[in-house]
């Protein structure tokens, strides 16, 4: 290249680098040294020094510019003292964040309240229908004396509120003679499936049948509710805890299966009535109020039934709606009450309307701190 | 009244005695921030600035050297004010005369009327060399060979280390060298830096 060796190349190179603290005394005496051999040396070398040492001279003779004021502050200055934007923010987000917060909880608590202590819930409660009117003042099985052996199935009815229904019963109560027999409320058994029960004359009855005595059914005539055979209060008797229609479907569906201390009568089995919704399997047989609760009691029908004669009533099964149906009698006390509900409302909207504000005004504080910082 | 002691009192808000230290380093700060930015309002502004934030600031003074702390805070209002300028190229720096206004003959002196244009001749030249340089080189010149701070000074006014201090100082002397040679025909013979060999 230029004639000069490597290792003189690399010590051009690492005094080039140091000239600069050269002239300003900063090197190790070791450094210095090998600055100074090199600088005797070599010219490109002493032109350099020489040259920064000019510029920094010529740097350094640069005059000082004069102030063009005083830049003292006002005596009423306060040191530490913080910006007075700084605590807005910071207040405006805590706010929105405990805002979201309580708007959360609330919502939760509402969900929470509704969807398992609904007011729907309570009045869900199960009410007894009296006969259509025009039906037969009491509830039959218009079957002319046919033996059939007869099971008093089911059922009763509360119209209780839930809270005040008594302890699960493991037996049914004894019914007084000439009473119905006190039979498992239905919400002990499954309290989900607790239904209304809603007696419709299908067909026009033919004379109603007496509800015999002993085991059938004999005799033409209409058998009054109240006035319930031994036999029915017998088979009522029989009734274990438990007895619970199996199966419903929606308003207005019927029976379709009965379980009583585990004899399953599947409505599926019973051949279907003349003219009635297919799995019709039981009949209301009776019904008595006894220590203010009402009761109701359905006859299974027998699987083998000749298509002869005419069964009339039919057990029609209705769930109440939602919410909606009112009870017929007696309607128990909402767990929550309806201006409860009202002011849950209110201060989930307020609050709502609270998150929406105090937000909007956190961003557009945000958005103007970022355009002022950049500006 | 020492500087500890006016710095004590500027601590329990006196803004007096933070006065009486502004008055001490006005000059030191304005022309620090003159040379970073190469236009007296914005050097007005960044020095007003700087000491605004170190009166707010000056219960986080540790002790140590006070003209560090200082010089810290007015570089930094440069670098921010040069940020802000990046953001907005209209008015960029380059379009920005060099001001030599305060540079007025007063006659009198050692200098000659013609030494005294030649002079500034060669100032005007040494501050566009100055502004053409990398931010960082040109804060760690000025420091250097206008403030007169020693490298251990630097380091403690930028935050830098040592080593870094020293390269930076010694790119930017070369590139101002540089400069200067380039722009030799234009300057005044006295001015001329000869060429190598």
């Amino acid at each position: 290249m230029d004639g000069r060796t490597r290792k003189q190349r690399t010590e051009h190179h690492y005094v080039g680098e140091r000239l600069s603290a050269y002239l300003d005394g900063e090197l190790t005496p070791q450094e210095r040294q090998t600055v100074e051999q090199h600088l005797a040396r070599c010219q490109a070398c002493r032109w350099e020094l020489n040259t920064l040492r000019q510029t920094v001279q010529w740097l350094s003779e640069l005059p000082p510019v004069p102030v063009p004021r005083a830049f003292t502050l006002p005596v009423t200055a306060r040191p530490v003292r913080a910006p007075q934007r700084s605590w807005g923010l910071p207040l405006l987000q805590g706010a929105t964040v405990l805002v979201a917060l309580l708007l959360v909880v609330v919502v939760v608590g509402d969900f929470l309240l509704t969807g398992f202590l609904p007011v729907a819930t309570s009045r869900q409660i199960v009410s007894y229908e009296q006969p259509l009117p025009g039906a037969p003042s009491s509830y039959f099985i218009a079957e002319e004396t046919r033996e059939v052996e007869q099971t008093v199935i089911q059922t009763m009815v509360v119209e209780e509120s839930l809270a005040a229904l008594p302890p699960p019963s493991p037996t049914p109560m004894p019914a007084p003679p000439g009473q119905p027999p006190a039979t498992v409320p239905a919400e002990e058994a499954e309290p989900t499936s607790v239904i209304s029960m809603d007696v419709q004359e299908k067909v026009a009855a033919p004379p109603p049948t007496t509800v015999g005595e002993g085991t059938g059914i004999g005799g033409a005539g209409a058998v009054e509710t109240t006035a319930l055979t031994e036999t029915e209060t017998t088979a009522a008797r029989l009734l274990a805890p438990g007895a619970v229609v199996t199966e419903t479907e929606g308003a207005g569906s019927v029976v379709t299966g009965v379980e009583t201390a585990g004899v399953q009568m599947a409505g599926t089995e019973t051949p279907a009535l003349t003219g009635q919704p297919d799995g019709a399997a039981a009949v209301v047989t009776g019904s008595q109020e006894a220590g203010g609760e009402r009761y109701a009691y359905a006859t299974a029908l027998p699987a083998e039934r000749p298509t002869g004669g005419a069964p009339t009533v039919v057990v029609y099964v209705q769930e109440p709606a939602p919410a909606v149906a009112p009870a017929r009698q007696g309607e128990a006390e909402a767990i929550l009450p309806d201006t409860a509900v009202i002011w849950l409302g209110v201060a989930e909207l307020t609050l709502l309307v609270a998150f929406i504000l105090l937000a909007s005004a956190t961003l557009a504080v945000m958005l103007r701190r970022r355009r002022r910082r950049y500006r | 009244m020492d500087e500890q002691a006016l710095i004590g009192s500027a601590c329990k808000g006196d803004a007096r005695a933070f006065n009486q230290l502004v008055l001490l380093y006005q000059s030191m700060v304005y022309n620090l921030a003159y040379r970073i930015l190469s236009d007296a309002d914005a050097a007005a502004d960044a020095t007003q600035d700087a000491f605004l934030s170190a009166f707010k600031a000056i219960h986080k003074f540790r002790g140590g050297s006070f003209k560090a702390w200082l010089l810290r805070i007015v570089t930094n209002a440069c670098y921010d004010y040069l940020r802000d300028k990046r953001r907005r190229p209209a008015d960029s720096l380059d379009d920005l005369p060099v001001e030599e206004d305060h540079l007025r003959f007063l006659g009198g002196g050692a200098e000659s009327p013609e030494e005294f244009i030649e002079r500034r001749q060669l100032n005007r030249a040494i501050q566009q060399g100055l502004l053409g340089l990398p931010v960082e080189q040109r804060v760690v010149l000025i420091l250097s060979d206008l403030q007169g701070l020693s490298y251990q000074e630097i380091a403690d006014t930028t935050g830098l280390s040592l080593g870094t201090v020293k390269s930076r100082l010694s790119r930017g002397r070369a590139r101002l060298r540089d400069y200067l040679l380039e722009q030799r025909e234009l300057l005044p013979a006295r001015y001329r830096l000869r060429d190598a060999g």
